[in-house]
């Protein structure tokens, strides 16, 4: 049926379409040869031919009129109606450019904003993670309340094989280490990984071969998987690498493949150093322990199975351990969750609230530019009265004024577009591992999708009320009406003026929030420290044989002979430490296990000798390594005793030098100086001195307590040695002033350890900055966005201020005759704009309370209700509508009243 | 004419679907045809003849054709096309059905 229809119609109206001039004239020619043939009628009937023509003509009816409703069945009006409409619209514009500019950009702002925040939520949040089957994937970690420990490979193993919901579950464990290439030491993450790693992500090496059953055998020759980039960077994309061996951590390993582009696995681990992946050898400790965690566990659920399912499974799986392994005593909980949830977790709260943001600026925009188009309205009235009076039906009105809004809109999007692909240029600018998944945001068709839905909405929100109040007037009001305005014209401005108010409110929203995060970065920056920032530079340092965890393991397992060595204190890192203190410019320099702000640290529990040092009993405290120069090198305050020194070595007592919590936690009050305490492994430390408390792990934390021990105190046989001491370093050096000691150092390496990796170069304050990045890149945004508000409020304020007095002009004029100052005017003008301010200050500050209940997670030393932050918006805002008040009240004073009255 | 009941305006386009069933004709010869055949009964303004002869045309149920006619002119003659023929099928069984519906209603006694 339907083929046959159209070969009558689409000729039809295509010739409709594009010939309209041509089917306008035979329909001339229909009608015209219908009055002949009547007329023809008539004069057979014995009429004049002029008696005839005139009753042909008076038994049509109104040609004119029959003729347009001919034209009006054609089907593809509506198309060519739309094309008139567009074409009338841009000419239009054209002649107002102002207008269209502010428009256009005011939408572009609001859109461009919008699609790039929808870009970073569609690749980072919604779309499935690059492995096959993702949707099923889940992490599964472990908890003993309140810490997240590891999994053990036992408790894997047993997952594995117990579970009936998960199908695959691969295990990953990980370390650093130095990799050993063309252009020097370079840190690298080391990825060990189960042998069906590769097969459930279903992911193959872009080169060479994945893992096989081999390389798994205990003591078969070590092999690697390297990284994309890693290959290109370090590499040079060299092939000739396949095959070739490279030492790992002072030991070679033969590289067996490069994996493809962009691959990355665990997806959430920190993204600085490049990766490679290693076949997981199972130590003796992981297959004998289950208080060894070593492993994140990630599974696959089988099809149709739930996160929840499987957790109450795994629960239940740990329930069947603990009977058969009564040492197990711990109550560890699983819990389950799909594997981008988890992954991104970091970055939701973030990412939704700013979209909040973003959404209060659109809907800022569209007020705005609904605003205006009221104005323009306004101004073009008497125009549309006449086309309605002259038969324009209202909807047809209307269609025409929604396609001048939907005009505005596009290119509005248009621009927003270019904005928004700006904006992504500067998201990838940002630090690599600020946001997950930074590199797959990208824009794509679902952000296409949703930039037509912006601006469809957009369109609705910004011309439809403007459009329908402009044609709902009666032409004859508006044409008979004067200067002194209609009332219809006067219930359109008090609408501007309370949409001016919603302004206000949103505004105060965006103003209240960047307010907020404001002063949460102020806090941040201002916390007492206990060190100082300014003038200390910091470095890592790590040897080429560098072990780490998973090499002090495999160690263990083969049961190397453990060499009493000279410790790489005394051999390398000492004397380094001497050589600094050498070069000009440097106070001290100090050594230190952990990088400053590093919040990986790790815990031992101490007593008093002949005390128990067990979980429940004993004091828990941070450890760290330190050499002599580490308190003055930091310019943390000794408060009593002494600091670490070299003269404390191998051979002298044990020492230890706590912090001001610990004493007072340990020691209640009393004096520890001289007193021993024992750590977990029974060795025995005398205190020799007090430190203040200092926050360098643990930002917002009250100081936790703290004992560090003497570098060149470590024995050289044992974990703490290889894992803590022999794996790496920082180096903390303070300086008289400002100066850039990179080179000096380096060189310094390159002579007396030439294979150590040397980087991360950093001034504390540099440290601090990427602790407070995320609080500082939100503060930018917010203040950005209520930046534009602001600008948004202050020309909607303006320019409803201005309509305000075009429209009273014959009250002002009123009022001027009967002896009102030209102050009084003025004070007029402000008062009205103070009253729409107050309102929408009202409402926005109200509902700032809601929203500031949702930051809380974001705020540090700041209530939601913070007094000194409304009271800024409060002042800001005023003296804001003040500013857009001034020359509309200046206009309206000096109005000639003379003029106005007439 | 007073104003066209609405049970003629929706007949309209049955009656003109009819009578281009039978010949081809120009707009003028169906305004004729219709008083013709109905007695005088049936007179369809020009206002809403030519209208409806539009409407028809778009919806594909009758294709036109210019014929030349005297003084070098042309007049446009309207004829049914098949799908048209289908659509008056449709239109008459309904307007039999509607017809005996009312029929039977206004035949009702009183009691």
């Amino acid at each position: 049926m339907r083929p046959e229809h159209w070969i009558y119609t689409i000729p039809l109206r295509l010739r409709s379409l594009f010939r309209r001039p041509q089917v306008d004239q035979d329909l001339d020619e229909e009608i015209r040869d219908h009055l002949e043939r009547r007329t023809a009628d008539y004069v057979a009937q014995g009429l004049t031919p002029e008696e005839a023509r005139y009753a042909a003509r008076r038994e049509f009816g109104g040609t004119e009129q029959i003729k347009e409703e001919c034209r009006d069945t054609r089907k593809v009006n509506w198309l060519y109606d739309l094309a008139q409409d567009t074409a009338y619209t841009l000419r239009q514009l054209r002649r107002n450019p102002g207008f269209a500019a502010i428009a256009i950009l005011t939408l572009a702002l609001g859109i461009g904003a919008n699609t790039a925040m929808f870009t970073v939520i569609d690749s980072v949040l919604l779309r499935p993670l690059p492995f096959r089957d993702a949707d099923r994937l889940v992490s599964i970690k472990a908890m003993v309340v309140p810490y997240t420990i590891g999994v053990s490979w036992l408790d894997y193993r047993d997952i594995r094989t117990r579970s009936r919901l998960l199908q695959d579950v691969i295990a990953t464990g990980g370390d650093s280490t130095v990799m050993e290439t063309p252009l020097g030491g370079q840190k690298v993450d080391r990825v060990t990984v189960t042998a069906n790693f590769l097969d459930t992500l279903g992911v193959h090496p872009a080169l060479g071969r994945p893992f096989d059953s081999k390389d798994y055998e205990s003591g078969a020759a070590p092999v690697v998987l390297l990284s994309a980039d890693l290959w290109r960077g370090r590499f040079g994309s060299d092939t000739l690498i396949l095959g070739r061996q490279l030492r790992l951590g002072g030991v070679p390993h033969t590289v067996v493949g490069i994996m493809p582009d962009g691959f990355r696995f665990p997806p959430n681990g920190p993204d600085i150093a490049p990766r490679v992946w290693l076949p997981m050898q199972l130590s003796p400790s992981m297959l004998r322990s289950r208080r060894d965690h070593g492993t994140d566990v990630v599974g696959r659920l089988k099809a149709g199975a739930t996160p929840k399912a499987a957790q109450a499974e795994l629960a239940a799986i740990v329930q069947g351990i603990r009977h058969q392994d009564p040492e197990e005593d711990r109550d560890i909980r699983y819990i389950v969750e799909p594997l981008r949830y988890a992954m991104t977790a970091s970055v939701r709260p973030a990412l939704l609230a700013l979209t909040g943001a973003v959404f209060l600026v659109l809907a800022i925009a569209c007020v705005n530019v609904a605003n205006l188009q009221l104005a323009r309205h306004l101004a073009r009235r008497q125009e549309l009265a006449m086309r309605a009076a002259l038969g324009a039906g209202r909807s047809r009105l209307l269609r025409q004024l929604m396609a001048e809004g939907a005009v505005l809109v596009i290119a509005g999007a248009l621009a927003g577009l270019a904005f928004a692909t700006l904006l992504l240029l500067a998201v990838h600018s940002l630090p690599p591992n600020f946001i997950p998944r930074a590199d797959e945001i990208r824009l794509r068709v679902p952000v296409f999708a949703m930039l037509a839905v912006f601006a469809a909405v957009t369109t609705i929100l910004s011309s439809l009320v403007p459009a329908l109040l402009a044609t709902h007037t009666h032409p004859e009001e508006v044409l008979r009406e004067g200067s002194g305005g209609s009332t219809s014209g006067r219930k359109r401005s008090r609408l501007s003026e309370w949409m001016v108010a919603g302004q206000v409110a949103l505004s105060a929203i965006l103003l209240v929030s960047t307010g907020l995060m404001f002063h949460t970065l102020y806090n941040l920056e201002h916390i007492h420290f206990g060190f100082d920032l300014d003038r200390v530079i910091t470095f890592t340092a790590m040897p080429a044989d560098a072990q780490g965890m998973i090499g002090f393991l495999a160690a263990q397992k083969e049961k190397r002979p453990v060499q009493l060595t000279e410790s790489i204190v005394t051999r390398v890192y000492q004397p380094i430490v001497d050589h600094l203190r050498q070069l000009p410019g440097v106070v001290d320099v100090g050594l230190s296990a952990w990088a400053p702000f590093d919040r990986n640290t790790m815990w031992f529990s101490f007593a008093l000798p002949g005390r128990s040092t067990s979980e429940e009993e004993g004091t828990k405290a941070q450890i760290c390594i330190v050499s002599s120069g580490y308190a003055r090198a930091m310019g943390t305050p000794l408060v009593e005793g002494r600091m670490i020194a070299d003269s404390d070595t191998a051979a002298s007592t044990s020492v230890a030098v706590v912090n001001e919590t610990f004493a007072k936690r340990l020691f209640l009050g009393r004096n520890p100086l001289g007193e021993q305490i024992v750590d977990q492994s029974k060795t025995t430390y005398t205190i020799v001195g007090v430190l203040g408390d200092a926050r360098q792990h643990d930002l917002t934390h009250t100081p936790d307590p703290e004992v560090l021990f003497a570098y060149q105190q470590v024995p050289t046989t044992g974990f703490a040695y290889a894992v803590l001491v022999a794996s790496g370093t920082n180096y903390i050096v303070r300086t008289h002033g400002d100066v850039d000691l990179t080179n000096s150092i380096r060189q310094i390496f390159r002579q007396a350890a030439p294979d150590f990796a040397v980087d991360h170069f950093r001034t504390l304050r540099g440290a601090l900055d990427e602790v407070t990045f995320n609080q500082r890149l939100s503060l930018y945004l917010t203040g950005a966005f209520a930046g534009v508000a602001i600008l948004m409020v202050l020309t909607g304020l303006y320019g409803v201020l201005s309509q305000l007095v075009g429209q009273r002009r014959r009250e002002i004029g009123i009022r001027m005759a009967l002896g009102a100052s030209q102050g009084s005017i003025q004070g007029m003008i402000l008062r009205r704009a103070s009253v729409l301010t107050i309102v929408g200050l009202a409402v926005g500050l109200a509902a700032s309370l809601a929203v500031g209940r949702l930051l809380r997670a974001f705020l540090y030393g700041v209530k939601p209700s913070d007094g000194l932050t409304y009271f800024a918006v409060t002042i800001v805002l005023l003296a804001v509508s003040i500013a857009a008040a001034l020359i509309p009240a200046r206009n309206a004073a000096k109005t000639d009243f003379r003029a106005a009255l007439r | 004419m007073s104003k066209p009941s609405d049970l003629v305006q929706g007949t309209l386009d049955l009656l003109i679907l009819k009578i281009l069933a039978l010949e081809p004709l120009n707009g003028y010869s169906v305004s004729q045809r219709l008083k013709q055949v109905s007695g005088d009964v049936l007179h369809v303004s020009d206002g809403s003849l030519y209208p409806a002869l539009h409407k028809l045309e778009q919806e594909g149920w009758i294709a036109a054709e210019w014929r030349p006619s005297e003084k070098n002119r042309r007049a446009k003659y309207y004829s049914l096309t098949r799908l048209g023929r289908k659509q008056l099928e449709k239109e008459s069984s309904n307007w039999q059905r509607l017809s005996v519906a009312i029929s039977n209603v206004v035949k009702l006694k009183e009691a």
